[in-house]
C-alpha cells in the first residue's frame, strides 16, 4: 500500500492536464508574460523549425517527407495515362489523408483536400505541356497522395510536402511498345506506352522560388500577431486566422485567406503577416534547396 | 481606378419566410447564384454534440447538381468561420442551431466557389434573423475579380457580383478572385470578418479590393434592410385590419 500523499500534492495536478481543461488560460499565463512567449516556447514571430527530405519513397516520380515542429507529412507523386481529349483543367490531382484512418474522412480533412486542389490549380506550378506524351494522344496526369503522419496536422505542412515532392519530380521517358497496341477514345489504335526505368526527365517548375503556405493568428483583445500556429492550445486560443501563399524574390501573393474570429484585423496586422510570410518562404527554399543538393536530389 | 470609379448599385435580391417546417428562411440572389437557406434553432441537440455553455451549429451545404463532395465541405468551413463568432452562441447553451444551405444555381464556372459562397453567406445572415437567432452584428458578403484586359493597361479590369456568362467570358484571363465578408454595425462597416483571395496579386491590389468590397457591402446592407422591412410589414398585416 502506497503511502498517504500531502494533501496540497493530490491536489495539485500535471501542466498537461490544465492545458487540456482550459487551454485559454493556460495560453493566457505564457502569453501575458513580458516579453510574451509561447506555451511552445517560441517567440510570437518565430517559426517552428523545419526538416524536408526528399526522394525518400520507392516508385514514385518524387516524394518528400516534411516536418514543421510535431506536424509531419509525406507526399508521393505518381501519374496515370489519359487522352488528351479527356484532360480536365487540372495536370496534378492531389488527396490528403491521415495515416491509420478509419471510417469516412472527417470534415477537417475534406475541407483540407478540396483547398489543396484548388490552391495547386490557382498556383499554376509547371507547364501541363512537358506531360503530353510525344507522338501519341495521351498525356500523363499527376496524382500527388499526401499523407499527414503525426496527430496534430496543418494543411501549409500538406502543402509544403507536395511543393518539395514536385521539385524533385522527374518524369520518367515514354517508350512506345512495337509488339502492343491499345485502342484510343474515337477507337483508332495507338501502340501501347511503357515507361522507362532509366530515362528520366526532371519537373520544370515555373518558379525556383516556390510558393509556400505560411499560417498565422490573431489575438482578441491585443492584436498580437503570432506567427505559426501549431497545437489545440493556440488553435483554440487564438482564433483570428491569415494565412498567406506567397513565394519569395518578388512582391505578388498566390493565396489570402483570412478569418477574423473576434479578432480586430487591421491592414497593419496584414501587410506584417505578408511581410514575415515572404521572409519565410525565403527560408523554405534554402532549406529544400540544401536538401537537393546534399541529399540525393 | 479609385473606388468610387468600380462601386455599382448592388444587383441582389432577397426573399425571405417562406419555407414553413423550419424557423426562419430565406433566398438571395446576385449575379446567376441562387442560393435558399433555412435556419432552424434553437431545436433540440443530441447528447453527442451538445456543449455546456455554448449552442452547438450545424451548417449543411447542399450542392445544386450532383453529390455532395469536398467542395461542399469547403463552404461549410468557411461558413462557419464567418458566423460561429457572429451568432451569440452563450444564449442558448446545450441547443442546436441548424442551417442548411441550399445551392439552387451556383452562379460560378466549374472552376470558382466565389459567388457560391458570397451568396450563400447573405442568405444564411438573412436566414438567422428571419429565424430570430441573436447576432451581435450584420453580416454582408460580396465577389470582386480582377482580370486582364486586351488594352495592354497596367491597370487590371473589375467585375464585382457578375453573372456566370460575365465570368465564362473572362475566364481564361482572369488574374485573381476574392471573397470578402465584412461585419457592420448600424449600416457601417465594423470589422472585416472572413477574406479569400485566390491568383496572382500584390498587397496594394487587395487592400484596394478590400476598400471596395467595404462599399458594397455598405451598399447589400441596405438591400437586406430593406428586404426585412418588407418582411416584417408582410407579417404584420393582420395589425391592419
Amino acid at each position: 500500500m502506497s503511502e498517504l500523499q500531502p494533501f496540497a500534492e493530490t491536489l495539485s495536478s500535471s501542466p498537461q492536464l490544465f492545458a487540456r481543461l482550459l487551454p485559454t488560460v493556460y495560453f493566457d499565463r505564457y502569453i501575458t508574460l513580458d516579453p510574451p512567449i509561447r506555451p511552445s516556447l517560441r517567440s510570437p514571430t518565430q517559426f517552428r523549425p523545419c526538416r524536408i527530405n526528399t526522394s525518400a519513397l520507392p516508385n514514385t516520380f518524387g516524394s518528400s517527407v516534411v516536418r514543421m515542429g510535431e506536424c509531419i507529412a509525406v507526399c508521393g507523386i505518381t501519374g496515370y495515362i489519359i487522352d488528351s481529349s479527356e484532360a480536365g483543367p487540372s495536370a496534378l490531382y492531389t488527396n490528403v489523408d491521415v495515416v491509420g484512418r478509419t471510417g469516412p474522412p472527417q470534415s477537417e480533412l475534406m475541407s483540407m483536400s478540396e483547398w489543396m486542389y484548388e490552391t495547386a490549380l490557382a498556383a499554376n506550378l509547371f507547364d501541363p505541356a512537358q506531360l503530353k506524351i510525344e507522338d501519341t494522344a495521351q498525356t500523363l496526369v499527376l496524382q500527388a497522395q499526401v499523407q499527414l503522419l503525426s496527430q496534430m496536422y496543418s494543411g501549409d505542412v500538406a502543402w509544403a510536402a507536395l511543393l518539395a515532392a514536385l521539385a524533385v519530380t522527374r518524369i520518367p521517358k515514354a517508350i512506345l511498345a512495337d509488339d502492343e497496341e491499345t485502342l484510343t477514345a474515337d477507337f483508332a489504335t495507338e501502340p501501347v506506352i511503357r515507361f522507362s526505368s532509366s530515362e528520366t526527365k526532371k519537373l520544370e517548375l515555373n518558379s525556383e522560388n516556390l510558393p509556400w503556405c505560411i499560417n498565422f493568428g490573431v489575438m482578441e483583445g491585443t492584436g498580437l500577431v503570432l506567427a505559426d500556429l501549431e497545437g489545440r492550445v493556440e488553435e483554440v486560443s487564438v482564433q483570428g486566422s491569415i494565412t498567406v501563399i506567397t513565394s519569395a524574390g518578388n512582391n505578388s501573393i498566390q493565396n489570402l485567406s483570412i478569418s477574423a474570429g473576434k479578432s480586430l484585423i487591421s491592414k497593419d496586422h496584414i501587410r506584417q503577416c505578408i511581410a514575415l510570410a515572404k521572409q519565410r518562404a525565403a527560408e523554405l527554399d534554402s532549406i529544400l534547396q540544401s536538401q537537393i543538393h546534399n541529399g540525393n536530389g | 481606378m479609385t473606388v468610387q470609379d468600380i462601386v455599382r448599385p448592388s444587383a441582389a435580391s432577397a426573399k425571405t419566410s417562406f419555407l414553413y417546417r423550419v424557423d426562419g428562411s430565406a433566398s438571395w440572389t446576385v449575379g446567376t447564384a441562387n442560393v435558399i437557406v433555412s435556419v432552424s434553432g434553437p431545436i433540440e441537440v443530441n447528447k453527442r454534440e451538445e456543449l455546456p455553455d455554448v449552442a452547438t451549429v450545424e451548417i449543411v451545404v447542399r450542392p445544386g447538381t450532383g453529390v455532395t463532395s469536398t467542395r461542399e465541405q469547403f463552404l461549410q468551413d468557411r461558413i462557419r468561420k464567418v458566423f460561429a463568432p457572429v451568432i451569440v452562441l452563450d444564449l442558448h447553451p446545450r441547443t442546436l442551431i441548424q442551417i442548411v444551405v441550399q445551392i439552387v444555381q451556383s452562379g460560378d464556372t466549374k472552376m470558382l466557389n466565389t459567388m457560391t459562397l458570397s451568396a450563400s453567406i447573405n442568405a444564411t445572415y438573412m436566414a438567422l434573423l428571419d429565424a430570430g437567432v441573436p447576432v451581435r452584428s450584420t453580416v454582408s458578403a460580396t465577389s470582386i475579380i480582377y482580370y486582364k484586359t486586351q488594352a495592354q493597361t497596367s491597370k487590371a479590369a473589375v467585375l464585382i457580383d457578375p453573372t456566370r456568362t460575365e465570368l465564362e467570358r473572362i475566364e481564361k484571363d482572369i488574374l485573381s478572385v476574392h471573397t470578402v465578408a465584412y461585419e457592420l454595425k448600424g449600416g457601417k462597416i465594423e470589422r472585416l470578418l472572413l477574406t479569400e483571395s485566390v491568383g496572382s496579386f500584390t498587397e496594394d491590389q487587395v487592400f484596394e479590393c478590400y476598400d471596395s468590397a467595404a462599399k458594397i457591402c455598405e451598399s447589400t446592407n441596405e438591400t437586406m434592410r430593406e428586404a426585412v422591412i418588407n418582411g416584417v410589414q408582410r407579417k404584420s398585416r393582420w395589425r391592419e385590419t
